[in-house]
């Protein structure tokens, strides 16, 4: 595929040609099957792109959906698996909707008071649903090991750890890594999700800061991670802080939708 | 083909508007959680087999020369009998399966046709995503805010580029290596 075509594509798919010129290009499609393959080919391309962009968000909802619906169908599939005697998931079920009578009058008292206290909490504190944090705690991967070859001995844990969910073994190795290459944005971003996810809020919140102050392409992540440091400690800056962050961004639109939501 | 009532739900989708997925799982979670608990199954199978199916149909979704044509729920559900086959052979439990199949509907060769369109691009999609993995920080930067839809006067902006036309020259530089990469797995 010659460079020349290639931009001429790429140039088609933004929709940045003129009349004259996509005319042109579309007569060449019609003609050249090379070149309508290399397009679809690129369509392909782009619908993974726009996949892996929108998919924390879509994590994010299916999470929340998931735990409240297939809960909710408990009900429904015990009563189908009974159906079923010879599989093991059926008898788990059917002890699990075992009914026990509770004598409601020697209980009634302490169910008020945890009744009372609940509802108190619920009133008082603007972050009370089923763990809020963790639902829009999604992170990307990170890819370190492929920037560079002098620092790649120190790469291979820190992406192995904070790509395996091990934040604590990450924040140490990610620590390491930054000493050799102390201006890599995405290492210090995985390093303020480490400090994020091992209670260690004060440095994450320096990190994202910094980063959304800077001028990398990783503003955005850090002003929506900035946000969700002040939400998990319950900082009344989460709310200024998520709305400075477009709704409409594609990474983190509906996170910041739900989160603001939560805080109103 | 016509487009099925439902390609309402592929277009939100496509456009990243996650609010119709509460339809969705209303209209389709329990069943698939009552098909995969009468297969050998628990609920929290049937909610990581649900969720792998939405992913899927979420990649298709995301091809915009894709057109429902048959019920959601239809294909939601044959996805998820799949994806659930699929466990049960890696446990060499296929025997297990009662194959209890939707009954034959006026939609049967639609939905299969879909399934076959869903499965090809998630057979894709893993590719590609194992082959991005192996690109360089800037080409997958690069990528990512080009997929993004922005414009590329915007993009040499923030990756420090001089020109427009220098983020396309990249471009072909990444977009060659990353083929060469994932046609090779």
């Amino acid at each position: 595929m010659k460079e020349e075509d290639d931009i001429l594509i790429s140039r088609y798919l933004a929709e940045e040609l003129d009349d004259k010129n996509k005319t042109a290009l579309e007569a060449r499609l019609a003609e050249e099957p090379t070149l309508a393959t290399e397009l679809e080919q690129r369509r392909h391309e782009l619908t993974f792109l726009r996949t892996e962009a929108s998919l924390p968000d879509l994590k994010s909802r299916m999470q929340e959906l998931g735990s409240q619906h297939f809960k909710e169908s408990l009900g429904n599939t015990t009563t189908d698996q009974t159906a079923s005697p010879q599989h093991p998931a059926t008898n788990t079920a059917k002890q699990e909707a075992t009914v026990r009578r509770l004598r409601w009058k020697r209980w009634a008292p302490a169910v008020g008071i945890a009744a009372a206290v609940a509802l108190v909490l619920l009133i008082w504190n603007p972050f009370a649903t089923a763990a809020p944090y963790e639902q829009f705690a999604q992170y990307d991967p990170v890819y370190l090991t492929e920037k560079s070859s002098d620092a790649a001995a120190a790469a291979a844990p820190a992406e192995a750890a904070f790509n395996a969910g091990h934040y604590s073994e990450a924040y140490k190795q990610l620590t390491n890594y930054l000493t050799q290459r102390p201006d890599d944005n995405e290492a210090r971003l995985a390093l303020g999700i480490s400090a994020l996810e091992t209670n260690r809020e004060a440095e994450a919140e320096t990190i994202f800061a910094d980063i959304a102050a800077g001028s990398s392409a990783l503003n955005d992540d850090a002003q929506f991670y900035l946000a969700l440091t002040y939400f998990k400690i319950e900082d009344p800056r989460a709310k200024a802080t998520l709305l400075s962050i477009d709704k409409k961004n594609p990474d983190y639109g509906v996170r910041v939708t739900e989160m603001l939501q939560l805080l109103e | 083909m016509q487009a099925h009532k439902d390609h309402q739900l592929i277009l939100a989708l496509r456009k990243g508007d996650f609010s119709v997925l509460d339809r969705v799982y209303a209209e389709n979670a329990s069943t698939i959680s009552s098909w995969i608990t009468k297969n050998s199954g628990n609920l929290s199978d049937a909610q990581d087999i649900f969720q792998e199916s939405i992913i899927a149909l979420h990649q298709k979704a995301n091809d915009p020369d894709f057109t429902l044509t048959c019920p959601i729920g239809a294909l939601l559900f044959r996805i998820c009998q799949n994806k659930w086959l699929y466990v049960l052979r890696k446990k060499k439990r296929e025997a297990e399966v009662r194959l209890a199949q939707p009954a034959p509907s006026e939609h049967e060769g639609s939905v299969h046709d879909a399934l076959e369109a869903v499965e090809e691009e998630s057979i894709r999609q893993r590719k590609m995503k194992a082959a991005f993995a192996e690109l360089s920080e800037l080409c997958q930067r690069l990528l990512r805010l080009l997929g993004k839809g922005l414009p590329a006067a915007e993009i040499a902006k923030q990756l420090g580029m001089a020109e427009a036309n220098t983020v396309y020259r990249r471009r072909h530089a990444c977009g060659s290596r990353w083929r060469s990469l994932y046609e090779g797995k």
